[in-house]
């Protein structure tokens, strides 16, 4: 009786990826915190429920807690279940929440006081007022943040900067969103698609940031890459605001006026799913076109 | 001898080209910064020529306020928009004798306006000073004032007020500024400006 042997190909080996997965950890996070907001606005402008307003109160604080803890614990926690975790991501939010808080706002409000004149102007000047003020300050802050507390000895990989960049947006975006529940009586439904859309204006702009970030960090653009980045996320933020708020707002007609918020949603939503793919597109290609000319130069060596 | 310089290469990890980046973003955000003010002042203090040839008086007032010369007075602006008391620019030209003063008109106003305004109450007269260096009289007062609508069931507004006299051959004019007491300090510079182009 013979045995023949038989050759088995070892199993291959799955590279295990060290870092945690952050376009996941957005996406996660943006769906569960668009499906309670959602879910807020259906149960009490749609089917009209009510509550005391101790209690209204306690869930607004709560909707305004949402994105922060969303991150805890799909961001910040999952860094400590990876080999290789990013350092002082709190930091930042940190950081950047109280920077908003003690410059970004008094700036708006009382040197710029866009309250009295910038919801008043023309659509084109609204347009173009938003951006200069509300979308250069807001993203300038972020950006600084960002690079004096991470930048450049944080950034291992690409994907790095949207981590960082992220997280700074939640933080100056939960100061915005406790400041509109303070200081409006607002209903947890209304409150929570506020909530979403200023998070999602925050979260896109951060993303085009982080690729300017990312590009100078790992490849070598020209100088210009990341103002014109940083540009384009105060444009966008800035077109941003009253876009949604124009859409929003009741106009005049024969049968009454009626606010229609789920427009604002669209606009957060479309910008968010579009500037997100393209930027997860653009990050994939830079990252696939460093490791090719990485691949190359090995073979020509 | 030889000189070595050490850490030319490495100032904070960064390259030269990161480095302009980053200027390049902070000269973006001191100039928006400045764009912001200046865009700002354009909307916030923008004006509109008013001229009164008859009166011989040239003046610029807020844009968008609502300008009104059919009272007693040469003309009159105001905004509009506020929900509360609408904030008020007044130019007035009374007639006077050769004798009388400031002191003697500013006593005349208080008498007529204790009589319109509920709660009324001037505060003591100062000197004043006009952009061309002349000298004027100015008297501060307050009072209370309600929604004409009585159908707006609104509260009663504290209105802050401020007369500029200035005594001109046989002739007084009179510059009223009123406001909300509450946005007084917030809107007294568009009165100044006023001041500063108004021309008699």
């Amino acid at each position: 009786m013979t045995t023949t042997s038989r050759l088995i190909t070892p199993p291959q080996e799955d590279e295990i990826y060290p870092y945690r997965r952050v376009w996941f950890s957005i996406a996660l996070e943006a769906g569960l915190l668009l499906a309670i907001c959602v879910g807020m606005f259906i149960a009490f402008n749609v089917i009209g429920v009510q509550l005391p307003i101790i209690f209204r109160q306690v869930i607004n604080i709560g909707l305004v807690a949402l994105p922060v803890v969303l991150w805890f614990l799909f961001s910040l926690a999952r860094e400590q279940a990876v080999s290789l975790p990013r350092q002082r991501m709190l930091t930042v939010l940190i950081v950047t929440g109280l920077a908003a808080n003690a410059i970004g706002l008094p700036i708006l409000q009382n040197v710029f006081q866009i309250d009295r004149w910038l919801p008043l102007a023309d659509a084109p000047t609204r347009l173009v007022g938003y951006a200069i003020t509300v979308g250069s300050l807001q993203e300038i802050i972020k950006y600084l943040v960002v690079r004096y507390t991470t930048y450049p000895t944080l950034f291992r990989i690409r994907l790095d900067s949207v981590a960082y960049t992220v997280a700074s947006a939640l933080g100056y975006s939960t100061v915005l969103n406790l400041q509109f529940a303070l200081t409006t009586n607002t209903d947890p439904g209304t409150l929570g698609l506020e909530i979403f859309a200023t998070t999602a204006f925050h979260i896109v702009a951060s993303l085009l940031v982080a690729y300017g970030l990312s590009e100078l960090r790992f490849a070598s653009p020209s100088p210009i890459l990341l103002p014109l980045t940083v540009v384009l996320a105060a444009l966008i933020h800035g077109l941003a605001i009253p876009l949604r708020a124009g859409l929003i707002n009741a106009g005049f007609s024969l049968s009454g006026g009626f606010t229609t918020p789920l427009f604002g949603l669209i606009v957060a939503i479309g910008l968010l799913v579009g500037v997100g793919s393209t930027m997860a597109f653009l990050f994939e290609r830079a990252e696939r076109a460093a490791r090719e000319a990485s691949a190359e130069s090995g073979r020509s060596t | 001898m030889t000189v070595i310089e050490v850490g030319r290469e490495d100032r904070g990890g960064l390259t030269l080209r990161q480095r302009w980046s980053h200027y390049l973003v902070l000269i973006y955000g001191v100039a928006m910064l400045l764009i912001s003010i200046n865009l700002r002042d354009s909307i916030l203090y923008a004006t509109v020529p008013y001229e009164d040839v008859r009166a011989g008086i040239r003046a610029f007032y807020p844009k968008g306020w609502l300008l009104d010369n059919e009272g007693d007075y040469v003309f009159r602006v105001r905004d509009m928009t506020r929900p509360d008391f609408k904030t008020t620019i007044q130019v007035q030209i009374i007639p006077i004798s050769v004798d009388s003063t400031a002191r003697n008109l500013l006593d005349n106003l208080l008498l007529t306006r204790a009589q319109i305004f509920g709660q009324y109450r001037q505060y003591p007269r100062a000197a004043f000073q006009l952009s061309d260096e002349s000298s004027a009289t100015a008297v501060n007062y307050t009072f209370v004032a309600g929604q004409d609508d009585p159908f707006l069931e609104s509260f009663p507004t504290v209105v802050a007020g401020q007369d500029i006299v200035v005594l001109q051959r046989e002739q007084a004019v009179i510059v009223t500024f009123q406001v909300s007491a509450e946005r007084y300090d917030q809107l007294y510079p568009v009165f100044q400006t006023f001041l500063e182009d108004l021309d008699f």
